[in-house]
């Protein structure tokens, strides 16, 4: 096996807001090997966009990356702990947008309103890359036609608000890719879009990453996208990732009840009109307000009485590489250990 | 009936018994562009242009399209929430005589408006977060005159009740409810007036999976208990499939397809219906990359500057060089109307291989 | 009618995991908003700061030692007084509150007149002391001041004296009075200005829409100060003080309203296709009922702030105005009026007690303004 780029262990982030908190992320552990597409599922609220928003230490106030560990195998041979850094210095800065990009739902978080899409890309290319400033202007045509966006010389002038959505979207990718990330962090990138649009955008960034190599992290609560793209797939609920596997896995031998739950309650095309669909019962409850035991219990249909309600599953590794956090799946352990203990 | 028979729209399908609930016919909504202080009119934002439709009773018919199609402006000049500039609308209550739409008085309106509801996309912009739930749903209770006093909030509270939600939340607010929640007292409004048709303007559109599903639950169940006819619009052609009987596909602000459901998805008759159903993504990594993959080139059309002949055709890959000249009109090919030149020579590809 | 539905639905219905009651659940618009501003120190405390200034205009006969007008031109120019609480005799410490006296200094050199406090001579003071009569709130005949020397003709300047023995801290509290409420009147004049004529523009739409915003376009781009000057100026000098002062008011709110039309024209068009709107609208709501019921809660706060910003604005050009003396002018009292005779080269050097009514209007304007940021903070209580 080759190193991982990116392993993340124990992770939290928590916002302290008026004397509560809120565990946006509350335990996470993920790795990212290079050139992998892993997707991060879960519904909204469940802590996605938190948790890599942590990696790049670009989490808003009050929010705080309280525990845990991102480390990041730099192209030095280096490991940095990304945790560790001080979200302003030098080293994390040299880091975001060069070695490890991201884009996200909104074009317009990313692209500033009042420069050209050009002199964005352009200054991205000279932060990082020791280049003069025709070259980089080069680089950037360059990018913006992988990128699939037509007339690339002409469109360097333009503002973002003059281009369409999926155009932005692509200005955006260029933009990101202007460095050559290792590791590209896509935050719902097609949730605003069309399915037409979705297609050609998953489409670009899917070739993108096989000619350039990157690792990509993508972030979504469709389904659908993520059998499309991803090599693994890490479920997240209430701040922690359930289940991670291959994807056929996920798909094909989803282990823990809420994956199953989810795969069962999404529309497919090609039912039968008027099928019914299976639903998940209840709705996700308040970050602040996490149920005892496994979180998930009130809403399970395989909870397990006195049990799940109780005791607080641990990460459990299957024989064929799956991890899940339910204690169907967990050898049997002692009933009474206090949820705490566990951890 | 005899209305329908008069404007002699012919009725798809064989079925004689479906009576008609909302008769669409050559609508039009177009938004002037205005410029400059003197608000001159330099030209029109064809949003919905030339459109006919027939809802039957009982039914649900979805309307689908990509953003900006003109979905939402059907859906809403249906119920004149905005006006329309050219067509007929025609709504013919179970019992009563047919009332035109367009140019119903202020009572009539009233009456149409009582009959046939909305439930709007946005959770949280559709609730006035200053007034607490129960407020919101007995409005129309109140307004429309249906009932007065402690009777609405009875009603109110078995309103909730009906849609999933505990009657004591009655003096609760917006803010106090999750996204699906919302969804649920916006249904909960809808409802509490007692309609027949309800026009779902992308519904579920922006709630969670779980949430989605059990909502859509919800809907059907409301339409059994309710006896009520649906007029879906969505942009999830999963979701459109699971819940709707027919569909009409909708490009820059006509009407290009329309028909049962399942012939729709099995066989699609339009090139852009084909190219919608082809970019659905598939819940399933092991049919990742099978079969031939329709991308669409370009933008959406821009509906106030529309292509010549088929508005399409930019865009399609069997465009001819009639397509840039002839605008196609919407014609009876097998079981589905379809607006192409060449609806019937073209083999185009649906889901029914991917059925499971 | 349809009454299986309460077997039916449970399938779907939300199983209430924990459920918890929370007052936020029950709180309406206005609760939210005094929740969110009670977090904020600052303002809070800006906002009891507003409130005691405005309770002083209320009160000013009263909290005032003597009437704007008295005079005793002996003590011209005496500096403020530090006021005691004890007296220390043989028998120890002893409560009598006290202000001391002065003795009369000649300097030799420039026949100036010094006051310097004389610590033997003790002028007794009393709260609720007899002086001047007037009518409390406008109706009670009295004479009882909060603070007063015990013999109404011992001289007590806790702020010093003007040049012509007057007392400064009455006529400081005297003019908050005229101060604090040409802002709330000339604000108030600009609110239904603003909102009749906003909340026309926006609602109708249109040719008058179009009128109305030319209007404002025209007033806003005349530069205020000048515009002010030339009105100001051309107020006839035989009008009563009473008529200047709501000449002034006129002024005043006459480019004030501007601003506000503006953001009530600006809220009505954003609202009007709010998805709530349009659902009142097919619940059968009327267009006035929707205006009462859904636009008015639904601006109102915001108005409420920006008027909070919009008085200490309004402090400030009457000030300006009556400083330049082209505003109220004397006998009226106001801080600006104060100022305005406190500009000469010699108050500066000699006599610099006489700029205190300015530090009445630097706390007035600060705490005005942050208790509108607050205000504009908590407006919306339902933001991320
Ligand atoms: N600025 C913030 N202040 C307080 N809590 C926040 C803030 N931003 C996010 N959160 C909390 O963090 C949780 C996770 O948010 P997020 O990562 O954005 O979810 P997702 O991207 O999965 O939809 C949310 O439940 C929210 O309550
Ligand atoms: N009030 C309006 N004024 C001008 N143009 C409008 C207005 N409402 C909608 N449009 C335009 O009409 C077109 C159709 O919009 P809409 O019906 O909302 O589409 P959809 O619901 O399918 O996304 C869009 O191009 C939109 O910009
Ligand atoms: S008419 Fe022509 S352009 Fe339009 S959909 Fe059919 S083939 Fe394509
Ligand atoms: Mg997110
Ligand atoms: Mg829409």
């Amino acid at each position: 096996m080759t190193q991982p780029l990116l392993e993340i262990s124990g992770l939290k982030t928590h916002f302290g807001v008026g004397g509560t908190t809120i565990r946006a992320v509350d335990g996470v552990d993920l790795v990212v090997n290079p050139g992998e597409t892993v997707c991060l599922v879960g519904e909204s609220g469940c802590g996605k966009s938190m948790m890599a928003r942590s990696i790049l230490r670009i989490v808003p106030p009050p929010g705080q990356v309280t525990a845990g560990q991102i480390n990041l195998h730099r192209q030095s041979g280096k490991v940095v702990d990304l945790a560790a850094l001080d979200p302003k210095g030098a080293e994390i800065r040299s880091i975001r947008g060069r070695e490890v990009a991201m884009i996200f739902q909104e074009p317009m978080t990313a692209l500033g309103p009042v420069q050209t899409i050009g002199s964005q890309i352009t200054d991205a290319i000279q932060l990082h890359l020791k280049v003069s400033r025709k070259e980089a202007r080069n680089q950037a045509i360059e990018v913006l036609t992988r990128v699939g966006m037509p007339r690339p010389e002409q469109r360097l002038e333009a503002y973002p608000f003059q281009l369409s959505g999926g155009m932005r979207q692509r200005a955006m990718i260029a933009l990101a890719l202007s460095c050559q990330p290792r590791l590209l962090i896509a935050d719902e990138p097609t949730t605003a879009l069309d399915v037409t649009t979705q297609a050609v955008i998953l489409d670009l960034i899917r070739d993108l990453q096989a000619e350039m190599g990157m690792a990509v992290l993508f972030i979504t609560h469709d389904l659908g996208v993520v059998a499309e793209i991803a090599d693994s797939v890490a479920v997240m609920y209430l701040g922690r990732v359930v289940e991670r596997a291959a994807v056929d896995d996920i798909f094909h031998n989803a282990r823990h009840p809420y994956t199953r739950g989810l795969l069962r309650s999404i529309p497919r095309l090609g039912i039968r009109v008027g099928e019914e669909l299976d639903t998940i019962e209840g709705m996700v409850p308040n970050p602040f307000n996490r149920p005892s035991g496994c979180s998930f219990h009130p809403r399970c249909v395989e909870m397990i009485p006195g049990r799940c309600d109780r005791v607080d599953p641990s990460r459990t590794r299957l024989p064929d590489g799956t991890e899940v956090r339910c204690l169907l799946h967990e050898p049997h352990r002692q009933e009474t250990a206090p949820a705490g203990a566990l951890q | 009936m005899t209305l329908v028979a008069k404007q002699g729209i012919r009725r798809s399908g064989s079925s004689d018994r479906r009576t008609p609930i909302y008769t669409v016919e050559g609508l039009r909504v177009h938004f002037p562009i205005t410029r400059g202080v003197m608000r001159r009119i330099v030209g029109q934002v064809k949003a919905v242009d030339d459109i006919s439709f027939i809802v039957y009773r009982g039914e649900t018919l979805g309307l689908v399209g990509e953003s900006g199609c003109g979905k939402t402006t059907t859906g809403r000049a249906l119920l004149r929430i905005v006006e329309p500039t050219g067509g007929r609308i025609t709504y013919t209550p179970p019992d009563g005589d047919p009332i035109n739409v367009r140019t119903a008085g202020r009572d009539e309106l009233k009456a149409v408006r009582r009959a046939a509801r909305m439930v709007f996309q946005d959770p949280n912009s559709s609730l006035n977060p200053r007034l607490p739930v129960g407020e919101i749903i007995g409005e129309g209770l109140h307004y429309h005159g249906i009932a007065r006093g402690a009777e609405i909030e009875d009603r109110v509270a078995d309103m909730l009740r009906r849609v999933g939600l505990r009657p004591e939340y009655i003096r609760r607010y917006p803010h106090a409810f999750s996204g699906g929640e919302r969804q649920r007292i916006g249904i909960a409004r809808a409802l509490a007036v007692n309609p027949n048709f309800v026009i779902c303007d992308e519904a579920v559109s922006a709630l969670d999976v779980s949430v989605q599903a059990q909502i859509l639950r919800l809907l059907r169940e409301l339409k059994d208990e309710f006896d009520l006819t649906y007029l879906f619009v969505g942009h999830d052609l999963a979701v459109i499939q699971h819940i709707c009987d027919r569909v009409a596909v909708m490009y820059a602000g006509k009407l290009v397809e329309i028909g049962p459901t399942q012939s729709i998805f099995a066989t699609p008759r339009h090139p852009y219906t084909e190219a919608l159903l082809s970019a659905v993504p598939r819940p399933d990594p092991r049919v990742r990359g099978t079969g031939e993959r329709v991308r669409l080139a370009g933008e959406v059309a821009d509906v106030s500057n529309l292509p010549s002949g088929c508005a399409f055709h930019p865009r399609c890959r069997y465009a001819t060089e009639r397509c840039k000249t002839e605008t196609p009109q919407l014609r009876p090919v097998g079981e589905q109307m379809v607006a192409c030149h060449f609806a019937d020579s073209l083999t185009l590809k649906g889901v029914g291989s991917y059925a499971a | 009618m349809i009454d299986q539905a309460d077997i039916d639905t449970p399938a779907t219905a939300p199983k209430a995991h924990a459920e918890v009651e929370h007052r936020e659940q029950y709180a309406g618009q206005w609760t939210l908003i005094w929740w969110k501003l009670g977090r904020n120190k600052v303002a809070l405390f800006s906002g009891a700061v507003v409130l005691i200034i405005y309770l002083v205009a209320i009160f000013a006969d009263f909290l005032a030692p003597f009437s704007s007008e008295h005079y005793q031109g002996r003590y011209a120019y005496a500096p403020p007084q530090p006021l005691s609480f004890f007296v220390q005799n043989e028998e120890g410490w002893r409560f009598q509150p006290h202000v001391n006296a002065y003795t009369t200094d000649i300097d030799p050199v420039s026949f100036r007149r010094t006051f310097v406090p004389d610590p033997e001579e003790v002028v007794p003071v009393r709260f609720f002391a007899a002086g001047e009569t007037y009518h409390l709130l406008g109706i009670i005949p009295t004479d009882i001041h909060l603070l007063g020397p015990e013999n109404p003709r011992d001289p007590m300047f806790l702020f010093g004296a003007d040049r012509l023995g007057r007392d400064v801290l009455s006529r400081t509290i005297h003019g908050t009075r005229v101060s604090m409420s040409i802002g709330l009147i000339g604000v108030g004049l600009s609110l239904v200005l603003g909102i009749i004529l906003g909340g026309l523009s926006g609602f109708i739409g249109g040719a008058v829409d179009t009128l109305i915003q030319r209007i404002i376009e025209f007033l806003q781009s005349i530069p205020t100060i000048p515009l002010w000057m030339g009105l100001a100026a051309a107020i006839p000098q035989s009008w009563t003080p009473l008529q200047v002062y709501f000449a002034i008011t006129v002024i005043l709110s006459l480019i004030g309203w501007t601003s506000l039309a503006r953001e009530v024209r600006g809220k009505f068009m954003a609202l009007r296709h709010e998805d709530f709107v349009t659902a009142a609208r097919l619940d059968g709501l009327g267009e006035m009922v929707i205006i009462r019921k859904h636009l008015v809660p639904s601006f109102l706060s915001h108005i409420i702030a920006s008027v909070t910003l919009a008085i200490p604005a309004m402090i400030l050009a009457e000030t300006a105005l009556s400083f330049i003396g082209i505003g109220l002018k004397p006998p009226v009292v106001s801080w600006g009026v104060l100022l305005q005779e406190a500009q000469n080269i010699r108050s500066v050097a000699t006599a610099p007690w006489l700029f205190l009514p300015g530090a009445a209007i630097v706390v007035s304007v600060l705490s005005m303004n942050f208790l509108g940021d607050g205000l504009i903070d908590a407006a919306d209580p339902y933001g991320n």
